[in-house]
């Protein structure tokens, strides 16, 4: 039996860099990770692996059934797993409704949590989405956020559930069955190599200087670009029109109106004092 | 009792089948309602809610059912106190009929097909890429539906698919992408919005040649596309299609399936079909499919 990490964080926080590091350091190769192979890390919602670990379809299932099997399956994948499991996964910490854990919250699990101001959230999920800022900055504030909910639609993901913005980071941050390390999406680019290392001592992983210098270097902003550019990215949905798109922090202060980020600032205020936005 | 047939087999059931035809003949597999037990002694887990060995195969769907495969021919069901009809039917079809496939020596794909003049077209992919909806458009042009979920290859040389049913289940969404009025139809089961296609036209039970895998892939592209797998990786492209591996692996017949998928692979033509998430149309997927085979 091995442990499951947990990569979580909202949607367009990120999470995906974080994976691009840690497929980087878990290689230990001299060349880049391929970013169309980060088998390494899957998303955890993804129907073809709670499939095969549960032996029944889940487009069988009603969202309910599948929330109370969610955990079990997990425990399955981890059961068989020789090594630790990382799992992408958006989804918000919730109970199902049996009141218990949607993720299975067992001692060997843990979580990195990846959290971004939602001021420059707010464009890079206007983007990804193709979408106006507005609605963008609507999403973000609906306690009823979350993707793949159409009933009336097989898709090839599971039901998720995101909450609110604020709701998400307080899901993970104060649930109280497994460790969770906080990771800034800001400090991941002001001061990398004392933001990832600690993510590295948190994984328990070996410390090696010149793996975290190298796996900082392959999965900089400028090289994800450039392999997007000229090999694509199998995750940038169609309608975005690249998924690095821009990897800075403080773009707001150019893109948003005054009264939009009086209004991100009025619904997430409190949270954003917490994280040290505010 | 309800006598259908499906996989070339005829079934005598305690159920009625949605999806497969009436039959007349000496079944040769039943199916029963009847005590089940909650677990099988010796047996290996092939997933959360199953377990099995080379002869017997287990289910246990809480709330739903649970259900007993043996020796390739009895299949014994045991609802759960209050279980909904249609709900307990259902994973009878899909994963419960996977299973006596196995035990039969039966390789299962994780398929839809149609019938062609040149033999059977199989639509595999991951759930929700589009298998059933595809066979649906195929079906809209005037061709036979031979499976839906699962695709029956027998051991026999050169390779055959035996026809389960010429229905076809599709969300909501695709019936309104196809133009079809979900009026009639009965659900899957009533918590879903997943509805049944009746038949159109009269089974066949006949085996019909393997002509072709196509497996559907949803990609970050813009516009779909075909690209044929040839060669050697049409035996790991194929291995993808098999229905439930872990079945497979309990009932020790893994290495089996592969070395049956190895033989077929020569025999078929093979391609992946991508597509895009949203901003498409089926009838695009379906033509470069047609313009696959006529080529």
């Amino acid at each position: 039996m091995s442990g499951i990490v947990w990569l979580a964080s909202y949607p367009k926080s990120g999470n995906t860099w974080l994976r691009i590091f840690l497929a980087n350091y878990l290689s230990g190769q001299s060349s880049p990770v391929d970013i169309n192979a980060l088998d390494t890390s899957p998303l955890s919602d993804r129907r073809d692996l709670f499939d095969e670990a549960l032996g029944v379809e889940s487009s069988d299932l009603s969202a309910e059934e599948i929330d109370s099997l969610r955990a079990v399956a997990f425990q399955r994948l981890a059961a068989q797993s020789p090594s630790t499991l990382f799992f992408k996964v958006h989804d918000a910490w919730t109970l199902n409704a049996r009141g218990e854990p949607l993720l299975p919250a067992g001692a060997l699990s843990s979580a990195i949590y990846v959290a971004r101001n939602p001021l420059d959230l707010a464009i890079s999920a206007a983007a990804h989405a193709g979408s106006s800022v507005e609605d963008a900055i609507r999403r973000m504030e609906r306690e009823d956020g979350g993707a793949f909910s159409d009933p009336r639609h097989l898709g090839v993901q599971m039901r998720q559930r995101y909450l609110s913005w604020s709701s998400h980071v307080v899901s993970w941050l104060d649930q109280e069955s497994i460790p969770v390390h906080l990771m800034r999406y800001e400090d991941m680019l002001e001061k990398p190599t004392e933001t990832f290392r600690s993510a590295v001592t948190f994984l328990g992983l070996p410390d090696d200087e010149e793996r975290l210098a190298l796996a900082i270097r392959f999965s900089s902003f400028e090289g994800l670009r450039r392999q997007e550019e000229t090999k694509g990215f199998r995750e940038r949905p169609a309608v975005a029109e690249a998924f690095f798109r821009k990897g800075q922090a403080g773009e707001w202060r150019m893109e948003l109106s005054a009264d939009q980020v009086a209004r991100i600032i009025q619904h997430h205020g409190a949270v954003m004092e917490r994280l040290g936005y505010l | 009792m309800f006598n259908f047939t499906a996989f070339g087999l005829t079934f005598a059931s305690a159920f009625e089948s949605r999806f497969y035809s009436p039959a007349a003949g000496n079944p040769q597999v039943y199916c029963s309602l009847g005590h089940v037990p909650e677990s099988l002694p010796g047996a290996c887990s092939a997933g959360v809610c199953c377990e099995a060995t080379p002869t017997r195969f287990l289910l246990s769907l809480d709330k739903i059912a649970r259900y007993l495969v043996s020796d390739g021919e009895q299949i014994t069901v045991e609802p759960a106190p209050g279980a909904n009809e249609l709900a307990v039917r259902l994973f009878l079809e899909g994963p419960v009929f996977g299973a006596l496939l196995y035990q039969r020596g039966i390789l299962p794909l994780h398929a839809s097909a149609i019938a062609t003049d040149r033999g059977a077209v199989v639509f595999a992919g991951a759930s929700g890429s589009g298998k059933s909806t595809l066979a649906a458009e195929f079906r809209r042009r005037g061709y036979r539906v031979l499976a839906d979920e699962i695709c029956a290859i027998p051991p026999s040389m050169p390779p055959v698919l035996l026809p389960a049913g010429p229905s076809l289940m599709l969300w909501a969404d695709a019936l309104d992408h196809l133009k079809l009025s979900q009026a009639e139809l009965e659900p899957a089961r009533p918590e879903l919005e997943k509805y049944i296609l009746p038949q159109g036209g009269v089974a066949s039970s006949s085996p019909q040649p393997l002509r072709a895998v196509y497996e559907l892939e949803v990609t970050s592209a813009a516009e779909p596309a075909l690209k044929p797998v040839s060669g050697l990786r049409k035996v790991e492209f194929l291995a993808r299609s098999v229905y439930r591996p872990n079945f497979a692996v309990a009932m020790q017949r893994a290495p089996a399936s592969l070395a049956r998928i190895a033989a077929i692979a020569p025999h078929v033509r093979g391609g992946i079909v991508t597509r895009p998430v949203t901003g498409f149309s089926i009838a695009e997927v379906a033509d470069l499919i047609a313009g696959d085979l006529a080529a």
